[in-house]
């Protein structure tokens, strides 16, 4: 019995028997296994096999580089020096978060499935993984599962569901977090590692001194030099701190034609130049986040990781290819923007893609408008 | 045994569910967010604003072929006007802790859309009596929502239910925190949002 | 339709009996209105000198007796002058930013034994208000009560805490040489070996730039009433060598 003919016959038996309430269950274990071979067949369509499932399972193996790197570095950071024992280390802490963000969104899927009666979404597959990788390692378990379920309801079931969401779910459960447990979550002191001593993150040491930034981030006890932040040598939320992991996913993203390259390149524009208007306009005599160089802001924060993996979110990002770049460089810019001038917050790239979220939709609409009313003109 | 009516009963009992003038027609969402902090404020300021609305219903239904149609939206504010800052004054001189909490709120009652909307939808046409009860439910609805969202934040936000600690030294011993976000506007916006969901899918309302 | 005239007439009447009822009504609120923000103050300078228990509720009256019976106050200038004839109660900061209001809390014998002072200035948000108090040393802290803020809540809101305002007692407004450092509010968690630890308090984490207002104000406050302190100190001085 092929694998196929055992979860055809598992889907029937389910169906019929008092434990239908666990088909959409079954349903997305079997389609998640053996994707559908149904293909489109009468057009018009899309010239593609791709569909939902493959495609967010792209973005799960695009991730795998940064989970890797993000447990080494977990174990790194609590100040295991052997290779083996930190990554025991980073997998203690790590597999937790992650079974428990899976599990209780899971539950409340299933729930809504079961309630409106469609199929379990595969958003979920990747929200369950971004949002762990955007939280801290000294996260409490019970926060996580308080985070995603917000996540899951508000941030898209209230919507309809994978598809009709404005916001992006994983940051939106992540900024519920934020500030509702802002002591954990602050992003200034993220890292408390097995002695229980605290250090401050690159940014928020950067956005607290006020003297040369680059100077400051070699002062502190944790050498926070350039190449160092680039490999992920740092504390800092799970997934963020390897720019170079998340090079490599963004590399996977854009071969398959998952991650749109526009909104990628868009917002390392954005963000790129208005660090360097603002470090050119402010001179050399400037202090704090004004006297950070722009290459420093790349590699800082999540920046990259919410460029590569959050930004291009396809349900909440814009859907034009012009309102594509606009969404972009609006994120980029305000990311610059928070980081700089806003005096309580020292990372800015949750709340900038957020707003980009919201106002997604609008881009489109005034790209479409634009495209017909231009259009009108040659008629 | 029935003090009241069907016909009056109807005026206070309707605004309280199928006519609620905060999750059905969505009004006075401004103070719902403001006072919500903490079950005292809202206490309070239901107390004030069912007191608003009845005698400012009662007054405007007493005077209601008296008042010149041109300027009656000037009378009915005036009328409420006067009501609220009586209702500011009172609670500065005898509830001082509380109307410092409430600051600008109990002011802006003027503006809580659900006054002037009651004053002009029910007590011009209605008899004083009536359009009294009807004071009385629409303040009733009003206050429901307050109470029930100033539950929800004062427990998660602060751990407390009318200042004394309901949550035990354990949890928070063994790591509970209280959720700040219930403490801002946002989490006031979020528990309204789960509170109107649940009613509209009891009472089964939909916008049409 | 109804006449010009009667509208006139109609509005007339509506104007007079809503004025009267409210001017009435305020009239005779007043003075019970002023009684409470008196009260108000009153008892947030007994938090600061550490007269009041923290969980207790105290009555109005209680505030008022205990207020009466221990407090008194004088206001200096910022040259270190008193102003004779002046009581804190007549200061009014926006008008007289020269006038500055000490109260003091005086023992059996009528030595002073505690200096309080309002101090107020910028946090993150919001313009924070409080009192500090000083032992009679005019250098340790007694107490300090923050009470009108609007910080965030759960970051800077920390800051009317009881634990927040707890870590002031005790701490050191001047350095070994007697010069003002005033008290500063640290990033996070004071270190037992850290240097000046006398004149650190634990900061509140994720609240830095809250703690930053405070070391602001507190100090530029404290500098304002300087020149007085230092008078009292340099009596007191002398006192002990003759």
């Amino acid at each position: 019995m092929s694998m196929e003919q055992f979860f055809n016959r598992l889907e029937e038996g389910v169906s019929k028997s008092p434990l239908k309430w666990f088909s959409p269950l079954v349903e997305a274990t079997h389609s998640f296994l053996l994707t559908p071979g149904r293909a489109t067949r009468r057009g018009p369509f899309v010239r593609d096999n791709i569909d939902l499932k493959r495609y967010m399972f792209v973005v799960v193996v695009a991730l795998l580089p940064v989970i890797a790197m993000s447990i080494y570095n977990i174990g790194r950071q609590a100040g295991i020096t052997e290779f083996w024992p930190a990554i025991w280390e980073g997998l203690l802490v790590m597999v937790p978060v992650i079974i428990v963000s899976y599990a209780v969104g899971g539950f409340w899927e299933s729930l809504f499935a079961k309630i409106r009666g469609h199929e379990i979404n595969e958003g979920l597959l990747v929200t369950g993984i971004l949002f762990p990788l955007t939280l801290p390692p000294t996260i409490p378990l019970w926060q996580v599962a308080i985070g995603i379920s917000f996540g899951v309801v508000i941030g898209k079931e209230v919507f309809g569901g994978t598809g009709m969401n404005l916001l992006n779910p994983a940051l939106t459960a992540r900024a519920f977090l934020f500030f509702t447990y802002p002591g954990d979550m602050s992003g200034d002191r993220v890292w408390a590692a097995v002695d229980g001593f605290s250090t401050a993150t690159p940014l928020a040491t950067v956005a607290a001194s006020d003297g040369n930034a680059v100077e400051a981030l070699r002062a502190g006890s944790m050498d926070y030099s350039w190449l160092n932040m680039f490999n992920g040598n740092i504390p800092g939320s799970m997934g963020e701190t390897s720019t170079l992991a998340i090079l490599i996913g963004a590399a996977i993203l854009l071969i398959t034609g998952i991650g749109s390259w526009r909104i990628m390149l868009a917002t390392l524009l954005g963000g790129f130049g208005m660090a360097n208007v603002i470090y050119f306009l402010a001179g050399p005599s400037a202090t704090g986040m004004m006297s950070l160089p722009p290459v420093y802001h790349l590699v800082m924060g999540g920046f990259m990781f919410g460029t590569v993996f959050m930004t291009t979110d396809p349900v909440s990002a814009s859907g034009t290819n012009t309102g594509k770049w606009i969404y972009g460089i609006l994120i980029g810019v305000m990311v610059i923007l928070i980081r700089t001038f806003n005096p309580a917050y020292p990372e800015g790239m949750m709340l900038a893609i957020l707003f980009g979220n919201v106002f997604s939709p609008l881009i489109d609409h005034f790209v479409v408008q634009a495209n017909i009313k231009r259009r009108l003109r040659h008629v | 045994m029935n003090i009241l009516s069907a016909k009056n009963m109807k005026f206070v009992k309707d605004p309280l569910m199928d006519n609620n003038p905060i999750s059905v027609q969505v009004l006075g969402i401004c103070s719902a967010l403001a006072v919500t902090v903490q079950m005292k404020t809202a206490v309070v300021m239901s107390l004030a604003v069912i007191f608003v609305i009845s005698f400012s219903n009662l007054t405007i239904s007493l005077i209601r072929n008296k008042i010149p149609s041109q300027i009656r939206i000037i009378v009915e504010l005036a009328v409420i006007a006067s009501l609220v800052i009586l209702v500011d004054q009172i609670l500065k001189a005898y509830l001082f802790d509380i109307s410092k909490q409430l600051s600008v709120f109990v002011g802006l009652i003027i503006t809580n859309c659900i006054v002037l909307g009651r004053a002009e939808a029910f007590a011009l046409q209605q008899k004083p009596f009536a359009s009294w009860l009807d004071g009385i439910g629409n303040g009733l609805g009003y206050s429901m929502f307050l109470l029930v969202v100033a539950f929800g934040r004062e427990l998660l936000g602060s751990g407390t239910l009318f200042g004394y600690h309901i949550i035990p030294e354990s949890f928070y011993a063994a790591g509970y925190q209280n959720m700040g976000l219930m403490v801002l506007a946002p989490g006031a916006f979020i528990l309204l949002g789960l509170f109107i969901w649940l009613q509209r899918t009891i009472t089964g309302t939909v916008d049409e | 339709m109804y006449s010009n005239a009667y509208i006139l007439r109609f509005a007339a009447i509506v104007t007079i009996v809503c004025g009267v009822l409210l001017a009435s009504a305020a009239t005779l609120l007043k003075p019970m209105q002023q009684e409470n923000i008196q009260t108000d103050i009153k008892k947030n300078i007994l938090k600061a000198v550490s007269l009041l228990e923290s969980e207790k509720a105290y009555t109005k009256t209680e505030i008022l007796d205990l207020f009466d019976e221990r407090m008194t106050s004088i206001v200096v200038n910022p040259e270190g002058e008193v102003l004779e004839g002046l009581k804190a109660e007549d200061v009014n900061p926006a008008e007289e930013p020269d006038h500055l209001p000490i109260y003091l809390l005086k023992d059996k014998s009528d030595d002073v034994i505690a200096y309080c002072i309002p101090i107020e200035g910028k946090g993150l948000w919001s313009t924070i208000h409080g009192y500090l108090a000083l032992e009679a040393d005019l250098n340790t802290v007694r107490g300090v009560t923050f009470y009108d803020h609007g910080e965030t809540p759960g970051l800077g809101g920390e800051i009317s805490q009881q634990w927040f305002q707890d870590n002031f007692s005790g701490k050191k407004i001047l350095d070994e040489s007697g010069n003002l450092v005033s008290i500063t509010v640290a990033k996070g968690q004071v270190r037992d070996d850290a240097k000046g630890k006398e004149h650190l308090v634990d900061g509140i984490s994720g609240a830095t730039l809250t703690g930053n207002g405070i070391n602001q104000f507190l100090f530029s406050d404290l500098e304002r009433y300087n020149p007085y302190f230092e008078e009292i100190r340099n009596q007191d001085q002398n006192e002990v060598v003759s």
